[in-house]
């Protein structure tokens, strides 16, 4: 038994030095845990740090669980507006300081042109659509907010498709499942011990497994089971409530199903949304492809839907400030947005949300 | 399907425990051999497996009869049920019903019965020559069909336009059967050794059906012997715990040779090779290195692979390479490089034409003929044919300067004799190098072309060899060890820890370093 456990931690120790030799890992932990609208949520008042070949940076999540320096009361101060943020990582502002992430740097910028606003960020990192649905009506509704951005990302139909909390039946919306991912609390249960913390913010080992490890896993069951749910569907057909297997095609790309499930879900929170008197924008975020070009995820977004709902995109103006010296993502990290990102986001972005009814009530006269 | 493969990994996970089961008993061993080792080899493509079968059924045949053993009724009736049933399952199995395949080896039978009959009633001072001609013909057939049909038929064309024959070459998309090479090899070699009188065949066709198709070394050898292998399907194989994990260990050392070195330094040679005149003089030279180091770990990979996996069952496959890289005559580089085909063609070839008893002239001779023989073995190319002829040339130029001896008499104890081995180890890989251009090149011209681009001085910086450096001197570090430390089987030498420490790292370079891609095994296309 002793000499069993020796070995366990001197294969470890290997291990680590192996990986931090030829493939050294750059730690991106994710303090979440599940919330009591049945996704997931920031750890309030946890403190971390992403480092890799790029950036070195801190994160503060407050008692309420969004990334400030400062507590947010239900009710709003009077005269002031609130846009809260729901999205994933790239909301978040992962590999960027929070001076320098959308949130703060929108807040300031609407200040600066007159417009009394607090930029509230419920963002979560990993978030889909559905998600950040589930979010705004079980959470941030809450803090009286007069306008809500979605981020919209082309991760986001294939995490809506996974989730499974919402399905598409005879093409309509269905919610389904009401809790997501089923097993946050295993990870609740070991980010309670400072060990697992420990080993999750520095193993090298720990790192190469969630990064590579966990996602070829998670790859090879979707082949496994797209290949068996195929099978079936030539033998007994599918039905149409079963929801499709999301087959990776190619970067970028996404099944008619996940386009035609994300758009509904789109609609739905715009129609929620506005159902609360609130403004709704759908923010894209688009994927680098070099340097200087840049591929919207608004085409996954079903046409007739998108005539609905009030699409913001950086595209443009991406590709405009963009040149081979300049990184406008970061690329030896996780490809988030650099700061000259953010300000190609925020002048995108800032004309068509201060000219939104929803801030009326907070222009300065 | 590929050893390095999820699909192998469900088959062995699924075999195994079977396996462990049936081993006890040597029919229902080898029944069980049997059929694995032909869904193994059906899973790239059933058709074929009607020519793993026909060899299969022709040889043990020819075999008894070369042996001068009476070819019983009963005994072509099992060749010809085992023919039949592969055929059968072959042709249903493809699920456009490939019913072509059944007429065809209707009328293959139907022609070895009557050639089996006129061997019947040929005198009996010749029959036992004739068994062993219809294991040729047949063997061969097969292979010059396959293989080198097309190859033939455009250099016959090619001949006729420069003479000024008009001649238009038949047009055949033929697929070359993967391990044809291999297994025709094997059973000539069984039925020659059975007429030479080196080998007694057993009656039991399963076991010789369990043997000629055995998994681990059917598609890429090694080319065994029946007098090593044989004896070994016909009684039960002990199994212990040793053999189990040394033979984990021989599997793991391939796996890392083909997946972490050869499937990575291809990359940097296929950039080469694609595109010679658009690379800088050192990186054509890190490409033609990167080619030396890929078909090594992917040919000594598989074959290490092939007897990981026979140890864990028990059966032993000789060695196919040992350390070729560190020989330092042509001759030695033969004797440890794809040793199996060296001894084949050395036995079966070098030596039945005369090899080195009729003079000095005809030694030269023997050697050039069998070194191209050995070149056409590996392609249907020219410059494989070229190939073959300049290690032949390398090889009677070191005869004929005596070098071989001069290496010999060296003494390694001194200066001088490190110096001389040195000298003469740097002078065989050079010339090995240089030999891999013909074999990697698509033609003589892509030859020049890729030599001239080696002129020059550009390139040669730390950036363009670092990236071939980082997989291959971990490679050369252990070979070193194996090479100086007498330690044949890098991860199953030396102590628990140090054994223990060695496999971990290979597993580590398994899953952190393995190409992300793989690349088929160089030595199937052969």
């Amino acid at each position: 038994m002793f000499l069993g456990v020796c070995l366990f931690f001197y294969t470890w120790a290997v291990a680590e030095a192996f990986i931090w030799t030829f493939d050294p890992q750059q730690f991106m932990a994710r303090y979440i845990m599940g919330a009591d609208w049945g996704v997931r949520g920031n750890i309030p008042g946890a403190r971390y740090w992403h480092r890799t070949a790029e950036v070195d940076v801190e994160y503060r999540i407050n008692s309420q669980g969004m990334r400030a320096d400062l507590e947010y009361p239900l009710t709003k101060p009077s005269g002031t507006c609130r846009v809260g943020l729901f999205g994933d990582s790239f909301f978040v502002g992962y590999e960027l300081d929070l001076k320098d992430t959308f949130g703060y740097r929108l807040e300031r910028r609407l200040n600066e042109h007159g417009i009394k606003a607090e930029v509230l960020n419920f963002a979560v990192s990993g978030f889909g659509t559905a998600e950040m649905e589930k979010t705004y009506e079980g959470y941030g509704r809450r803090f009286d907010l007069d306008l809500v951005l979605f981020s919209w990302h082309f991760t986001d139909a294939d995490d809506n498709v996974r989730s499974n909390l919402y399905r598409v039946v005879k093409g309509a919306l269905e919610p389904a499942d009401t809790r997501y991912p089923s097993d946050i609390w295993l990870h609740d249960l070991l980010m309670r011990s400072a060990i697992f913390r420990f080993v999750e913010d520095h193993s090298q080992v720990y790192g190469f497994i969630e990064q590579q490890g966990l996602p070829a896993g998670r790859e090879l069951i979707r082949r496994a089971s797209s290949r068996v749910t195929n099978v079936v569907t030539r033998i007994w057909g599918r039905p149409e409530w079963a929801h499709q297997p999301t087959v990776r095609i190619a970067e970028g790309e996404a099944t008619a199903y996940a386009k035609q499930l994300s758009g509904l879900i789109l609609k739905f929170a715009s129609d929620t949304v506005s159902s609360d008197g609130r403004g709704f924008f759908v923010v894209d975020i688009p994927r680098p492809t070099s340097r200087v070009s840049f591929q919207s995820g608004v085409d996954l977004i079903p046409p007739d839907i998108r005539e609905q709902l009030a699409i913001l995109s950086p595209a443009e103006e991406l590709r405009a400030s963009a040149n081979l010296d300049r990184k406008l993502y970061y690329e030896k990290g996780f490809g988030h947005f650099t700061p000259l990102g953010i300000e190609a986001l925020l002048n995108a972005t800032v004309p068509s949300i201060e000219k939104s009814h929803a801030l009326d009530v907070c222009r300065a006269r | 399907m590929l050893f390095n493969s999820l699909a192998f990994a469900i088959f062995f996970a699924l075999f195994f425990p079977v396996y462990l089961l049936l081993r006890g008993n040597v029919l229902h061993r080898n029944l069980l051999l049997i059929v694995a080792s032909y869904v193994f080899y059906g899973w790239w493509d059933p058709r074929f497996l009607v020519l793993v079968a026909v060899s299969t059924s022709v040889d043990y045949l020819a075999a008894l009869g070369a042996s001068g053993r009476r070819v019983r009724k009963v005994d072509r009736v099992k060749a010809g049920v085992l023919l039949a049933a592969v055929t059968v399952a072959s042709a249903v199995s493809t699920f456009a019903l490939n019913l072509w395949i059944a007429v065809l080896v209707l009328g293959g039978m139907a022609i070895v019965a009557i050639v089996m009959h006129g061997i019947d009633r040929a005198a009996a001072e010749r029959q036992r020559k004739y068994w062993l001609l219809l294991s040729l013909v047949t063997n061969l057939g097969i292979l010059g069909f396959f293989k080198y049909f097309n190859f033939f038929d455009e250099s016959l064309s090619d001949l006729a336009a420069i003479v000024g024959i008009p001649f238009e070459p038949l047009t055949f998309s033929i697929i070359l059967p993967v391990g044809l090479s291999f297994y025709t090899f094997q059973a000539i070699s069984r039925t020659v050794d059975c007429y030479r009188g080196v080998f007694q065949p057993a009656y039991s066709i399963v076991n010789y059906a369990a043997y000629h198709a055995f998994f681990p070394q059917l598609v890429a050898g090694p080319i065994e012997r029946a007098a090593h292998l044989m004896p070994q399907f016909e009684s039960v194989r002990p199994l212990n715990r040793s053999l189990l994990v040394t033979g984990f260990g021989l599997f793991l050392w391939g796996l890392f040779q083909k997946m972490v070195v050869a499937d990575n330094v291809a990359a940097i040679a296929d950039s080469a090779f694609a595109n010679p005149s658009g690379q800088s003089a050192g990186a054509m030279v890190a490409g033609i290195l990167a080619f030396t180091f890929q078909i090594y770990c992917d040919f000594a990979g598989y074959s290490n692979m092939a007897r990981g996996l026979a140890r864990c069952l028990g059966f032993d496959l000789m060695a196919n390479f040992n350390l070729p890289y560190f020989a330092r005559t042509p001759s030695e580089f033969w004797q440890r490089w794809h040793i199996s085909l060296s001894s084949w063609l050395r036995d079966y070839l070098y030596i039945p034409l005369g090899g080195n008893r009729r003079g000095t002239a005809m030694m030269y001779r023997n050697l050039m003929l069998t070194m191209l023989l050995g070149g056409l073995w590996h392609g249907a190319g020219w410059t494989f044919v070229v190939w073959g002829a300049f290690h032949g040339l390398i090889q009677v130029v070191y005869r004929v300067l005596r070098i071989d001896d001069v290496v010999a008499r060296a003494d390694v104890a001194t200066l001088r004799g490190i110096g001389t081995n040195l000298f003469f180890w740097f002078c065989t890989i050079f010339l090995v190098t240089l030999g891999w251009v013909f074999f990697r090149a698509d033609s003589f011209s892509n030859v020049v072309e890729i030599l001239s681009t080696t002129f020059g001085t550009s390139g040669y910086d730390w950036a363009t060899f670092w990236p071939l450096l980082a997989y291959v001197a971990p490679l050369m570090v252990a070979e070193t060890c194996q090479r100086f430390c007498n330690a044949t089987e890098v991860l199953n030498a030396g102590p628990f820890l140090l054994r223990y420490t060695t496999r971990t790292l290979a597993v580590l370079s398994l899953v952190v370093l393995g190409a992300p891609a793989g690349h088929q095994f160089i030595y199937f296309d052969f």
